[in-house]
């Protein structure tokens, strides 16, 4: 007889994005269907022909150090948030990014002496370290706009195969000039607006920012009289082989990730209560989502958000930052609204929620796609005993 | 888990699409097995991919102006471009990891391997350590394992902590596991 594997809880957040410098300030403002969207002097003056992104104003730190700053910030609050002593030998620290500090790479490209390699992904996770006196070395997830699900995935494996007792997971990015004229250059962007899965949608928004989560055994969580937020149950993976930039169009691939996360799970689809889908606003990404999502929900498909409209695309720290909405949404029992979906697309597409939607929440699958073909479905539950 | 195929080679190539290319023909006995592809690991580790690329795209963007940087080289930045494009290359469409950094995530890499067959999520997992040419490094260096599951314990997962102490940069992790591994068995079989 196998032993049922220990149940893994999230007892802390902290987020800070464009729409908000917390959880909770993010979750209002969410549900209000504001949107973090508007135009940057500075990139209109730099010759950017989509001069529109979320950045967050309202955070000030050394530029060439901005991710490792949010990661912090986050990873600060988190901890704030559970309430817990973090043992420096048995916490480890998981994160995911895309570009690193994106800054240091441009300034560099231009002629100044700096060593990139202090400037990567790793650096945002030595930070922490250094912040909170951690020994243990951490992880550095570079799976690109999935980065996010990767590491709180990892921090699941850790925690249940015993060899930490506490986990700081999420993802940050900083906002990047380098992303935005690349996305740009592989017309990924949008002009004007992000509108996942509407008809009129041409393309995403950049944006920026962090979450990070404290994960922990449930009995130890309860034992130390935390609350458990949100129980973290399997995160399913699969790529797609298929092209460098462009999902596989018929959606198998992000289906098989949504199928491998049920399984995990021992979960059927028509458990799930909502999806937070990853809904980029890009033609070929959503539609291949709703093709998957279809596939694998047919007539039982639960509502579905998606949070790219008011937020921008954070890349690394999307699904992270997401994982929040979900954490957040699970305790109001309400799906937020989708900014920016208006007219589902008559092709086949999805009809995602439009206003805040109260309802009964247990099981919540958070996706997160990315460049490179990679697909992941994190699974979450709501706390009970 | 143990080992199967394991293999090594330094590459003359200065980005990261020009490396992968370059190491193709050495990884290649990696990807030859029998079983779903879906039920195939790969987890791709280097300290450095995307760098040089970002650096390159970045100075042609600044040379050009944004608005004609080149569209071709900004997937190549993203540090998981190399793992995408030997998955593509040999139809791995089962779980896929990059991670970033020096011996640690070598021995991470391991350990993620060791955790996908332990949940019975593969059968197969192909570990790829690249570092790229760099400032400090003209050439790029590559080594691949393939490990399959077997009924034993984490033997190799065990010896690789022995063998690559944690705290190495990953290039010298590299070397020191290339030579034990030709110690193991001595080339791709």
């Amino acid at each position: 007889m196998t032993q049922a594997a220990p149940r893994i809880v999230i007892t802390g957040v902290g987020a800070f994005t464009p729409l908000g410098d917390s959880p909770s300030a993010l979750w209002q403002r969410l549900i209000g269907g504001d949107s973090a969207v508007r135009e940057w002097p500075d990139l209109l003056s730099a010759g950017y022909r989509c001069a529109r992104a979320c950045r967050i104003d309202t955070f000030d730190a050394e530029p060439l150090r901005r991710g490792r700053a949010l990661a912090i910030a986050a990873a600060e609050q988190a901890v704030f948030a559970a309430g817990i002593e973090l043992p420096p030998r048995r916490t480890g620290v998981f994160i995911g990014s895309t570009l690193g500090e994106s800054e240091a790479f441009e300034r560099a490209a231009q002629g100044a002496d700096i060593d990139v390699a202090g400037f990567g992904v790793a650096s945002f996770g030595d930070g922490i370290r250094a912040r909170f006196g951690l020994h243990r070395p951490s992880e550095s997830l570079a799976t690109a706009c999935a980065a996010g699900n990767y590491a709180v995935g990892a921090a699941l494996a850790a925690l249940r195969a015993s060899r930490i007792d506490v986990a700081l997971s999420g993802g940050a990015e900083p906002f990047s000039r380098l992303a935005m004229v690349g996305f740009s250059r592989s017309r990924a962007m949008a002009s004007d607006a992000c509108r996942p899965f509407d008809a009129r949608r041409s393309g995403m928004l950049l944006g920026e920012g962090a979450a990070m989560f404290v994960l922990e055994r449930a009995d130890a969580a309860l034992r130390r009289g935390a609350l458990p937020l949100a129980e973290v149950v399997a995160l399913g993976l699969s790529c797609d082989a298929h092209h460098p930039t462009a999902p596989k169009p018929d959606g198998s691939g992000m289906r098989a990730a949504m199928q491998a996360a049920l399984d995990a799970a021992a979960v059927s689809a028509a458990q799930v209560d909502w999806v937070n889908a990853h809904g980029t606003g890009t033609r070929a990404s959503d539609a291949a989502e709703a093709i998957a999502l279809r596939d694998l929900f047919g007539p039982l498909l639960p509502p579905v958000s998606a949070s790219k409209g008011a937020l921008g695309h954070a890349l690394g720290a999307a699904a992270a930052i997401e994982l929040a909405i979900c954490i957040e949404g699970l305790r109001a029992q309400t799906v937020p609204p989708t900014a920016g979906h208006e007219q589902p697309d008559p092709d086949g597409g999805l009809a995602c929620t439009r206003a805040a939607t109260p309802t009964r929440l247990r099981w919540v699958m958070n996706n997160a796609f990315a460049f490179g073909g990679l697909n992941s479905a994190l699974l979450l539950r709501a706390w009970e005993l | 888990m143990d080992l199967a195929v394991h293999c090594s080679a330094s590459l003359d190539a200065p980005l990261e699409r020009d490396a992968v290319e370059a190491a193709l023909p050495a990884l290649a006995p990696l990807f030859e097995f029998d079983g779903a592809r879906d039920r195939a690991g790969l987890f791709v580790v280097s300290s450095n991919a995307g760098s040089a690329t970002a650096l390159r795209f970045w100075a042609d963007a600044v040379r050009t102006g944004v608005a004609l940087a080149s569209p071709e080289l900004f997937p190549w930045c993203l540090a998981n471009a190399p793992c995408g494009a030997l998955a593509r290359r040999f139809g791995m469409t089962g779980p896929n990891f990059t991670s970033l950094g020096e011996a640690d995530a070598l021995l991470g890499a391991l350990q993620a391997a060791a955790d996908e067959f332990a949940a019975s999520r593969i059968d197969v997992a192909v570990i790829v350590a690249m570092e790229f040419a760099d400032a400090a490094h003209a050439r790029a260096d590559v080594l691949g394992l393939r490990l399959v599951r077997q009924g034993g314990a984490d033997s190799l997962r065990l010896e690789a902590e022995t063998i690559v102490p944690a705290g190495q940069s990953l290039r010298s992790a590299m070397k020191t596991l290339a030579l034990s591994l030709r110690e193991l068995s001595p080339g791709p079989r």
